[in-house]
């Protein structure tokens, strides 16, 4: 039985709610509402107003504000981000090369030996393995196994004249270094 | 002239015959916005807002409801936004008790004093903050009278038999409140 169908007991209880609560919401909207109204929908010679008028402010105000936005987000990105000119520059392998003795003297005590390079994945070109090239149409020769790699090339050695450039860190300093200071004993019985 | 021949004048410019039907559907629209906020000023506003929208709105209606129906569709919407907004969630917060649906008019003669008086009428006020407003809102739009359920229901977005059982289930709420405090059902 749906709550429509069902027939309660109309009690003075319930006539009272009813009673109530037209006259909680019988109320007149104020005489000034139409002409509210029409002054916002039609000009001041009573023409309607465009669309364009209704919608063009905030069509004005979203622009302004989205530009706004936008110069927010550039100078915080421009701030806090790096310069595209301070990017790392990718480093492209140099051929392989084995250390040299002028190398390994440049090497400081106490800090670990700078990377070798490791066998390359690809055997290095030699005239037979050119002429052994697969002709078209046929099968690919089987790559020779990789090496197990995590994804990064192995570093090469770094070239010799390029440590020169390398700067000394300035903040690191040795305490052996420092100028000793000495200090004379004083007389005191004729300072 | 009928709704539909008003509609149809305004769509071409007639911007007095949408004048007309804003003077015949005001109230409705005013009751409707003043169920949902429970504030004269509020009610104004949000029922302003529908009519102006409602005009910008009138070249695509098409009239497969009545004028009056999706009027008050627009109405709804705009007083539900208005509800839901920060300012008044910020305006309740600071006046949790500030007077919801105030007194518009001296409460009529009934068979028993106690269940006409002032006193009764501020306890349904009362009570009704306490309903939820899914409740509320199909209740109070149904004592205005000027909706049929089917009216009502296109209105709320709801099947007809979903009002009917709304407006049911929020007046055998607010009758349990009532008995509770104390009130007898003669």
């Amino acid at each position: 039985m749906s709550p429509s169908d069902r027939e309660e007991p109309v009690t003075a209880l319930d006539m009272a709610i009813e009673r109530t609560l037209r006259e909680i919401v019988a109320t007149d909207p104020p005489a000034r509402l139409t002409a509210r109204v029409m002054a916002r929908v039609t000009d001041r010679d009573g023409r309607p107003r465009t669309a364009i008028r209704a919608w063009w402010p905030m069509v004005a105000g979203l622009a302004a504000a989205a530009a706004i936005a936008m110069a927010i987000v550039s100078t915080v990105v421009s701030r806090y981000l790096p310069r595209t000119g301070e990017a790392p520059v990718a480093v492209i392998a140099p051929p392989p090369a084995q250390p040299t003795p002028a190398t390994r003297d440049r090497e400081t005590p106490g800090r670990e030996p700078l990377a070798t390079v490791t066998a390359s994945a690809t055997p290095p070109r030699t005239p037979a393995t050119r002429a052994a090239r697969t002709p078209r149409g046929a099968a690919p020769i089987a790559a020779p196994p990789l090496e197990p790699s995590i994804g990064i090339a192995p570093l090469a050695a770094p070239d010799p004249i390029a440590l020169d450039d390398i700067a000394p860190n300035p903040v690191r300093f040795d305490p052996i270094d420092m100028p000793r200071i000495e200090i004379p004993p004083i007389d005191v019985r004729n300072p | 002239m009928t709704d539909a021949e008003l509609v149809e004048r305004a769509q071409g410019g007639d911007t007095a015959a949408f004048g007309q039907l804003v003077e015949r559907h005001r109230a409705a629209v005013y009751r409707a916005a003043f169920a949902v906020l429970g504030s004269p000023a509020e009610a104004e506003d949000a029922a302003q807002d529908a009519l102006v929208a409602a005009y910008q709105k009138l070249g695509g209606f098409r009239g497969e409801a009545a004028f009056k129906t999706w009027v008050l569709s627009i109405t709804w919407r705009h007083a539900l936004d208005r509800r839901r907004s920060l300012a008044m969630r910020l305006k309740r917060f600071v006046h949790p008790d500030e007077d919801a649906w105030p007194d518009a008019s001296e409460p009529g003669p009934g068979p028993d004093a106690l269940l006409a008086g002032s006193e009764f009428r501020g306890q349904v006020r009362r009570l009704l903050r306490t309903l939820p407003a899914k409740l509320r809102d199909p209740l109070l739009l149904w004592a205005s009278g000027d909706y049929s359920y089917d009216e009502m229901a296109r209105v709320l977005g709801i099947p007809t038999g979903t009002a009917k059982w709304r407006v049911m289930e929020a007046r055998r709420q607010l009758k349990d409140k009532l008995l509770r405090l104390g009130y007898v059902a003669k």
